[in-house]
């Protein structure tokens, strides 16, 4: 399927251009509920969101297993190979893709995992590139609200499982092309404070709108859209609320009473959220908010606990 | 419960609104740089009672009392509360009950080497419940802890501490105390 959506031609977006990616144009709310709609899809359901006339669609999901394998809209046909040309240093020439891809439709070989057997791409560059693509063209198709949504079910399954998503994850995606750079520390950050992957997301607000707009999440799988979403919706609003009060949070935490807290705190203009199971793991997520230097701020019966947390972490 | 309700409508007694104020004198002295603790009706976001050191921390009070219903009924915070359940397999979206943090290896920290004494306490003595029973904010200068009632969930207590405080001890102590408040609350209405 890459394959045969793989177009040679002149890309009308180029990737490295962010102020043209339809990422940036098309808020996260909108396509939100495309995603969620895939989640509504029956448990193990194998097939395509199809988007206008099944004959002849203006666009498409393909889902297998509740994950996302690959999504395509008319307008974003020839972005992705801008997009893999990129993904590599030094960028692959054309005519070598070219020339890989012929070989593809010939043999029947996939595209992708081709380009990543003969060295063009690395599997992490590949599936960074699939998921950029995938989550622009899905952007691209929360223009199309307007059309008709069929679900087409496949009885077989054919994408390797690596290089499919979670609409979470997609959701996210899309959030982080609207701000790279704060995106990637937001998720460098998260990786740090959950060493071992428990449940946190990141989200900014955007400029124009009171929605939280995620742009990293840990444990992607765990979580559906519409629990991000409300995560975001809940985190900012606390801080809001903090801010009411006249005590802006360093950390807000709320706990069920059985020592398991949600907690929020923002940090350069990035809000996190992370479900904490014990108070002890809010203790660790204290301790590593602010690199350490917060030890010093945090409440005294805590800092020597922070301490020992840092050091290990 | 119909007690609960003439709470909304009524005052405490003389006998029962002294009652409460001592036990707040009291908490106040006890808990550790305390500035002021009251108990809150979060249905109005009245104080029913309260002791501050001074009347800016009596003001801090005020604000903290309006906001107490927001912080455990505003309109994400159940979105949340269900999310958090349905993680842990109890929880209302109809999931399996498989734990997905154990799945996801959430922050996993041995509960003895970093556990507030005790919070880890009261973890192991409570049943687990669904809704949030505690909000902890740490700001740059106090330490704003709200315990939801444990009868009626209307009711909170709420204590600010210098931020400088154990807060293992502040959050200990505010747990054994909303129950104590609540009892002379609920007892006492009906004047």
């Amino acid at each position: 399927m890459i394959a045969n959506s793989f177009g040679m031609g002149h890309s009308t977006v180029p990737c490295l251009d962010e102020g043209s990616s339809p990422v940036q144009w098309v808020p996260p709310t909108a396509v939100a509920p495309l995603l969620e709609r895939v989640e509504q899809l029956p448990h193990g359901a194998n097939g395509a969101m199809l988007f206008g006339q099944p004959e002849s669609p203006s666009g498409a999901i393909l889902v297998e297993d509740g994950r996302i394998c690959w999504a395509a809209d008319r307008s974003m046909k020839t972005r992705l190979t801008d997009i893999l040309r990129q993904s590599s240093d030094p960028h692959i020439e054309p005519v070598v893709l070219r020339r890989v891809f012929s070989d593809c439709r010939r043999s029947g070989r996939p595209f992708g995992e081709s380009l990543v057997s003969e060295g063009l791409l690395t599997e992490t560059a590949l599936r960074r590139a699939l998921r950029q693509h995938t989550a622009e063209s899905i952007a691209a198709l929360g223009m199309l609200g307007f059309l008709p949504i069929t679900f087409r079910p496949s009885g077989s399954k054919r994408y390797d499982a690596r290089f499919t998503f979670s609409p979470c994850d997609l959701m996210c995606t899309i959030g982080a092309l609207r701000n790279a750079e704060v995106a990637v520390l937001a998720r460098m950050r998260l990786r740090e404070l959950l060493p071992d992957g428990g449940i946190g997301a990141a989200f900014t607000r955007s400029d124009t709108m009171a929605t939280p707009v995620p742009v990293g999440v840990s444990s992607s799988d765990q979580l559906q859209v519409s629990e991000l979403m409300d995560a975001g919706r809940w985190s900012i609003g606390a801080q809001d609320i903090s801010d009411a009060i006249g005590a802006p949070a360093r950390v807000y935490a709320a706990g069920l009473g059985d020592g398991r807290f949600a907690t929020t705190w923002s940090e350069d203009g990035v809000s996190y959220m992370v479900f904490c199971e014990s108070s002890a793991a809010l203790v660790s997520i204290l301790g590593r908010t602010r690199r350490g230097a917060v030890s010093n701020e945090l409440p005294q019966g805590m800092r020597s606990e922070t301490r020992i947390r840092v050091g290990r972490g | 419960m119909a007690r609960s309700v003439n709470l909304l409508m009524d005052q405490l007694t003389d006998a029962a609104q002294a009652a409460l104020n001592r036990v707040l004198s009291a908490t106040r002295a006890d808990i550790p740089e305390c500035v002021g603790v009251g108990l809150v009706n979060m249905h109005s976001g009245a104080l029913i009672g309260q002791q501050a050191v001074d009347p800016v921390s009596g003001e801090a009070l005020d604000l903290a009392a309006a906001a107490a219903g927001e912080l455990f009924a505003g309109r994400d915070v159940l979105a949340v509360e269900n999310t958090f359940n349905r993680l842990r397999g109890n929880g209302h979206s109809g999931h399996a009950a498989a734990s997905a943090f154990a799945a996801a290896g959430s922050v996993a920290v041995p509960a003895t080497s970093a556990s507030p004494r005790g919070a880890h306490a009261a973890e192991t003595s409570e049943a687990a419940t669904d809704r949030f029973r505690e909000v902890i904010i740490l700001s740059g200068e106090l330490l704003h802890i709200f315990q939801r009632g444990k009868r009626d969930e209307r009711l909170a207590l709420v204590v600010l501490s210098r931020v400088t405080a154990n807060l293992s001890l502040v959050l200990t102590m505010a747990r054994r105390v909303v129950e104590v408040v609540e009892d002379i609350a609920l007892g006492g209405v009906g004047r």
